[in-house]
């Protein structure tokens, strides 16, 4: 059944879950959330399961009319929301009736919002993923952003009536500079000095960043004697120096193979600030070992499980 | 090759084996059976494997298995496995892959043979005379790396990428050759297009290729390729 229409689409509103697994030799990337505990949250809030699709929101909210009654929640990035003309509260259930409408504003704090309404979208599954993978135009609302006029369906209303509270202060981190943690690659090759110089460059955001992967200017580095290297496999998070000397992070949407030197993987639970980040905001890398490395993804993970107590 | 044989880890929950730096057709036939080999095992902890030109990437789940075991694991299939560089004979089919090396599909193909100095037609035999290996797929989703390209007809990439490459075109680079699946923009050099969908979601298995696999190119006119292309000629797609 028909249950929002979009009146206005926003900077770039996908629909993602948390991504697809067991196709990155096939060159699918995983795609999904970028923040994804905003992401879980915002599920969480209308009494969906956690891995449910929802609308990811860049930098600039939509305007969207409800026709049907339903839940909304909206998490992740400082957004300010309208209810018929009234403000209301990010981080909570809200109810609406159908002919309710809500606008949303520009992403103040942080970068990326997430949208979730109680019900499950009936878009189709791809690669087992409800993800937008726009590159390839797969998945999510028939591969693409959201447009003008856009009707989204759910499969079925969840008749959602309680009222759900985050007081979190998860958006106070939302903020430059950015510390996160990686963990080291070829330990072998690498020149030490350039490394240390990775370690101690306060990196910029450039405005050529997106879901595929953060571009960082600073200083020129080049951590390996070879500037290319014969394609290997990538992860999310993985850190590659480009010809020019400066750092690009894949994100989601990136390459899953790659022939540029790497240093290193960012940890799990530091990717969710990449979904933060806005060009010119500044990240410094910290190196950790792999056993500081399981330790942080068992605290993310925790922290994940505790959504459910909100 | 596998004296040199390292292990990294590829953040959290991945490990980076690699065996080698240049393209070769036996180092990545060595990939492709370590990377069967490990998935034969069955092991519940691996969510999957990605086989590379001479590297392999394993992810797993760390909150089951750790990366000591991971890299043991690999390392005892190394050292126990026999004919790891043998090729498996009975499941390899030839893929013959009809292309249109004509002007309006084939982009770049006048500079090319400019850089190459020989004619068109001589191209034309060299690139659809050799039966090429697919290293690997990447880059977007089913888009081959296949080679070794013969030397005559090795170009380098173009100086600027092409903002939009329509969906089909055959591409070389240096030693390879590729297919790209989806219009997106790219920097090798356009020679030619297939009509066949290298990606297909609404088919069972939605990628035409699979690392490992051997492919032929078998040049047709445009008129064939239209008709290919609206499903009035069927395309035998492996040699029998």
């Amino acid at each position: 059944m028909d249950a929002i229409r979009i009146i206005k689409p926003g900077l770039f509103t996908t629909i993602q879950d948390r991504g697809r697994e067991g196709y990155r030799m096939y060159g699918v990337p995983p795609s999904g959330a970028l923040d994804r505990f905003s992401f879980y949250l915002s599920n969480h809030l209308v009494g969906n399961p956690l891995n449910f699709p929802a609308f990811e929101i860049t930098l600039v909210g939509p305007k969207i009319e409800f026709l049907k009654d339903l839940a909304f929640a909206i998490t992740g990035g400082e957004i300010e929301i309208w209810l018929n003309g009234k403000a209301v509260e990010m981080n909570q259930t809200i109810f609406v009736k159908k002919g309710d409408f809500i606008e949303t504003g520009f992403v103040k704090k942080g970068a990326r919002a997430y949208l979730s309404i109680s019900g499950f979208l009936d878009i189709p599954i791809v690669l087992g993923s409800y993800s937008t993978y726009t590159k390839a135009k797969i998945g999510g609302y028939e591969g693409r952003q959201l447009r003008e006029g856009d009707i989204l369906k759910l499969k079925e209303i969840r008749p959602f009536k309680e009222k759900r509270e985050a007081k979190l202060d998860y958006q106070e981190n939302f903020s430059s500079p950015y510390e996160v943690g990686f963990i080291l690659e070829k330990d072998d090759e690498i020149i030490f000095s350039e490394f240390e110089k990775f370690l101690n460059e306060t990196w910029t955001v450039k405005s050529e960043s997106d879901r595929s992967g953060y571009r960082l200017k600073g200083s020129e580095v080049h951590p390996f004697k070879k500037r290319e290297i014969l394609s290997e496999p990538l992860n999310t998070g993985t850190i590659q120096i480009l010809k020019e000397g400066n750092p690009v992070v894949i994100l989601a949407d990136g390459p899953t193979v790659g022939g540029y030197p790497k240093i290193g993987t960012v940890l799990v639970s530091d990717l969710d600030k990449f979904g933060q980040m806005k060009p010119g905001d500044k990240v410094i890398f910290k190196r950790v070992s792999l056993e500081e490395a399981y330790k942080k993804r068992e605290e993310y993970i925790k922290k994940i499980e505790k959504i459910s107590e909100y | 090759m596998l004296e040199n044989a390292k292990y990294f880890p590829l953040g959290e929950d991945g490990i980076l084996f690699v065996i080698g730096n240049e393209i070769s057709i036996e180092e990545n036939r060595i990939i492709w059976n370590i990377a069967r080999r490990i998935k034969d095992l069955k092991i519940k902890e691996i969510k999957e494997i990605v086989p590379a030109y001479s590297s392999l990437a394993v992810f797993y789940k760390p909150e089951s298995i750790k990366y000591e075991q991971i890299r043991n694991l690999i390392e005892n299939i190394v050292n126990s496995s026999e004919n790891l560089d043998k090729e498996e004979e009975s499941f390899r089919k030839n893929i013959v892959i009809p292309v249109c090396y004509e002007e309006d599909f084939a982009l770049d193909l006048e500079i090319v043979t400019e850089i190459c100095s020989i004619k068109k037609e001589e191209f034309i035999e060299i690139h659809s005379s050799k039966i090429y290996r697919v290293f690997m797929l990447g880059f977007s989703p089913g888009f081959p790396y296949m080679g070794i390209l013969d030397e005559r007809i090795q170009v380098p990439r173009r100086e600027t990428p092409r903002i939009k490459i329509p969906p089909g075109s055959v591409g070389i680079a240096e030693k390879q050759t590729g297919i790209y699946p989806v219009e997106s923009a790219g920097g090798w050099r356009i020679i030619g297009r297939t009509p066949l969908k290298i990606f297909d979601l609404n088919r069972e298995n939605p990628f035409l290729f699979s690392p490992g696999d051997n492919v032929k190119f078998k040049p047709i006119d445009t008129q064939t390729y239209s008709r290919i292309e609206k499903g009035e000629k069927e395309w035998m797609l492996y040699e029998s």
